[in-house]
């Protein structure tokens, strides 16, 4: 399971991501980062701490608050 | 859902890129391809400056958002307020997230699949009344390439160009610098390996696709080396992403 996630998070890094992915210049602007650490690799990093299940929701929430009222911690 | 995809992204740019080919004194769908990628690119040009100057920014004002939170650790509403005057005072325009990012999704799709389309008979049916339906359509490149065919030469040239685009974004750290941060490290790590797995894995695409894929890719990526190339000239050097940590190292952001 949390391999299959993990797995599964890297395939987008590496091909679909803005900032890394292999189709990255088909993007005509970056997505904006409001985090110092990407979502993708926090992800990948909650996930090998929490592992699947509740990394995966830390994850989605994590995405969640990629808005302007979002309160840094 | 995929009539919509079709109706509204689809066969628009179909349409232009045929509109193109009729206009153009050579007829050449290459040439055509070229002028479709580059004049999508110039209507997006605003958007891709201000999104990396907003980037560029974000990444500045980071240790003033840190301070800010430690302040009002114990006060949201004062918390929020402070934040939002920090953007203002940076001109940072908090609105531009990762979905008003996913906008540009379906555009890209729907380019992509113009091509992988083609251009048979059937297809140029499907023109507006008012663009001209060609006759045939002209699809050897320069009168060199076959465009509905596989090549091995124009995938190769996409590839080169996916490794000088990849080489450019890599971030000028100080390696010292990224090892003592993991999150840092891992970013990094992962930018070094495109470098060499991302025209890898180009070509592995490309080889077995109509050329005229890896034509669009190539016009791209250029017009992408282009604006990265022009975005580190025109953002001022005061804008310059160097932020000096608590501990004195610097980090270098892209």
């Amino acid at each position: 399971m949390k391999f299959i996630f993990s797995f599964l998070i890297k395939i987008y890094q590496f091909l679909f991501s803005s900032h890394s992915g292999v189709f990255r210049n088909f993007y005509f602007f970056p997505i904006q980062c409001r985090f110092e650490e990407s979502c993708s690799n926090f992800a990948l990093r909650i996930i090998k701490e929490r592992g699947a299940i509740k990394g995966t929701a830390l994850a989605i929430k994590r995405i969640g608050q990629c808005h302007p009222f979002h309160i840094h911690k | 859902m995929s009539d919509i995809f079709n109706i509204y992204l689809v066969q628009p740019f179909f349409n232009l890129l045929i509109y193109i080919y009729n206009v153009l004194p050579w007829h050449d769908i290459g040439l055509a391809t070229i002028i479709l990628t580059f004049l999508i690119r110039l209507v997006f040009y605003p958007l891709f400056h201000k999104s990396s100057k907003q980037q560029i920014l974000m990444n500045r004002i980071q240790p003033e958002l840190q301070k800010i939170q430690k302040e009002y650790k114990d006060d949201k509403e004062k918390q929020v307020k402070a934040q939002m005057a920090l953007y203002k005072k940076h001109k940072v325009n908090p609105f531009g997230g990762c979905l008003f990012a996913i906008i540009q999704l379906p555009i890209i799709l729907a380019v992509y699949r113009v091509f992988l389309n083609g251009f048979s008979a059937e297809k140029l049916n499907s023109l507006y009344s008012f663009i001209t339906k060609p006759e045939i359509i002209n699809s050897v490149f320069l009168g060199l390439i076959d465009l509905t065919k596989p090549n091995i030469v124009l995938a190769l040239i996409t590839a080169y160009l996916q490794f000088i685009s990849s080489k450019m974004i890599m971030p000028k750290t100080e390696p010292k610098a990224i090892g003592e941060d993991p999150k840092m490290k891992m970013a990094s790590t992962m930018q070094k390996q495109m470098v060499y797995i991302a025209p890898v894995m180009t070509l592995v695409i490309l080889i077995p696709l109509p050329s005229i894929l890896a034509l669009y890719w190539s016009a791209t990526t250029i017009f992408s080396i282009f604006q990265q190339w022009l975005i580190k000239k025109t953002i001022k050097v005061e804008d310059a992403p160097k932020i000096i940590d608590q501990d004195g190292t610097n980090k270098t952001i892209n």
